[in-house]
């Protein structure tokens, strides 16, 4: 059978169109013809899978961008500048005390949120999984549009074993479901469980599950 | 080999909404005899049929299957895959021949919802269970995690040299997925800047990665010339 009969299209997904399908935002007939295209098209098998190589990277890096101008820094300029001679020792001392009082301080503060975008467009590969830093918290937010209508949405956090971390019920705004992790967990993988249920106040178990998103702590 | 090399569209129209199919379908007298012929072939349990269809299909399924669900296992999915199709064929359950490939992918969306279904049912249950045994290193082996992370330095290099503006346009799409259409609303864009900033940026990570490339492959050549010669 010849491709050119194999295939009931003419012409090849432009990026565009594969952006667009990499971030599950392609629905109905589009969605449809274009996978059915990838069944057979194995030029666009390869192109697809370059461009997920080149989004997830992509991502890491900007995220590794967005980590590093939220870091605080520790110490203060101005102990660089401490005067010479016999009052250097009471400088210094002074300057310690001064320190220690703004590591004190600095270590009340609470640490800046980081938020985290969670998609469920496969699973198993690394492009599947969200990265974010360990022991920070978390903004995590889900693009709602193409989840099941519920009443109420509930996000859960199990580790890799299944047990169940953290729950939070999911504030929805602007087309998106978000919930605020206070505190970060440590380095490692972890799962978020979306539950959808009629009415508000259902515990996840009695409720039904719409997604689970993989998560990176590193 | 087809006969007819299948042309290629260098953009999508501007006024294409997403739920409009985006590719044209064929309907034509030959198409569909072959679709009918290939189904029918199967549906009595001709070898050549099946081989056919296997031939046809394997790569995407496997391409599919590999993007869905990782790639452990994958021959065993695929031809688990496979089997369904054909059984279901046999069953007569392709009533239209030229909706094959729209049965197929049916079917293997199916199998990528059940097998997550499992996964994640299995690891509700069962929690005492080591973990890293059942999860393979999504960066793959040493190799590929060393490679990927060149790739990412390249790309923060690249980044930190545009202005905040197109890094937040970069940051907007890829990091946050938001839509071309909502970052050229709120941040006042044309579509044909954001598609140039896009490209343009990937034009640039790809040649740096092609300089570096070939920067090692001298560095390399150097060392083995240097060996020759002290020997």
């Amino acid at each position: 059978m010849s491709v050119a009969v194999l295939s009931t299209f003419h012409v090849h997904p432009t990026e565009d169109l594969l952006d667009e399908y990499v971030f599950g935002r392609l629905q109905g007939p589009a969605l449809s013809t274009l996978e059915d295209h990838l069944l057979t098209c194995s030029s666009c098998q390869s192109a697809l899978a370059d461009l997920e190589d080149y989004i997830r990277a992509m991502k890491v890096a900007l995220a590794e961008l967005q980590h590093a101008r939220l870091a605080p820094a520790i110490w203060p300029p101005a102990w660089a500048r401490l005067p010479r001679g016999t009052a250097t020792i009471w400088a210094v001392a002074l300057m310690l005390v001064l320190v220690g009082g703004a590591m004190i301080s600095w270590r009340r503060q609470p640490a800046p949120t980081v938020a985290v975008t969670l998609a469920a467009f496969r699973g198993g590969e690394a492009a599947g999984f969200a990265y974010a830093p360990a022991r920070k918290p978390l903004d995590l937010v889900i693009d709602r549009t193409s989840l099941p209508a519920a009443g109420a949405y509930q996000l859960q956090i199990v580790n890799g074993s299944g047990k169940n971390l953290w729950s939070e019920a999911a504030v929805t705004s602007y087309g998106k479901l978000s919930a605020h992790l206070p505190k970060g967990f440590g380095p490692g993988l972890y799962w978020v469980r979306l539950y959808g249920s009629q009415a508000s106040g259902d515990v996840p178990g009695g409720t039904g599950l719409l997604r689970e998103f993989g998560l990176r702590l590193e | 080999m087809p006969a007819d090399p299948i042309p290629e569209v260098a953009s999508v129209p501007a006024d294409l909404a997403p739920d409009q199919p985006v590719l044209g379908v064929a309907d034509n007298a030959e198409a569909y005899a072959e679709w009918v012929d290939l189904v029918e072939r199967i549906r009595t349990g001709q070898i050549d049929g099946m081989a056919e269809l296997y031939h046809l299909f394997s790569r995407g399924i496997r391409f599919y299957l590999c993007r869905q669900l990782g790639p452990q296992e994958l021959d065993d999915k695929v031809h688990d895959t496979f089997v369904v199709v054909v059984q279901a064929i046999r069953r007569g359950e392709l009533r239209e021949p030229q909706r094959l490939m729209g049965f197929v992918r049916t079917i293997v969306r199916r199998q990528v919802a059940a097998h997550i279904d499992r996964v994640v049912h299995s690891r509700r249950e069962q929690m005492d269970m080591d973990s890293t045994a059942r999860i393979a290193d999504p960066r793959g082996n040493p190799e590929e995690a060393a490679i990927f992370r060149q790739r990412v330095d390249l790309i923060r290099r690249v980044l930190g040299e545009l202005v905040e503006r197109d890094r937040e346009i970069l940051t907007r799409f890829y990091l946050h997925e938001e839509s071309q259409e909502q970052i050229c609303s709120e941040m006042e864009l044309t579509e044909t800047q954001f598609r140039l900033l896009k490209s343009r940026a990937k034009a640039r990570f790809g040649e740096l990665g092609k300089k570096k490339l070939a920067h090692r492959a001298l560095h390399a050549f150097f060392l083995r010339t240097s060996a020759g010669l002290s020997h």
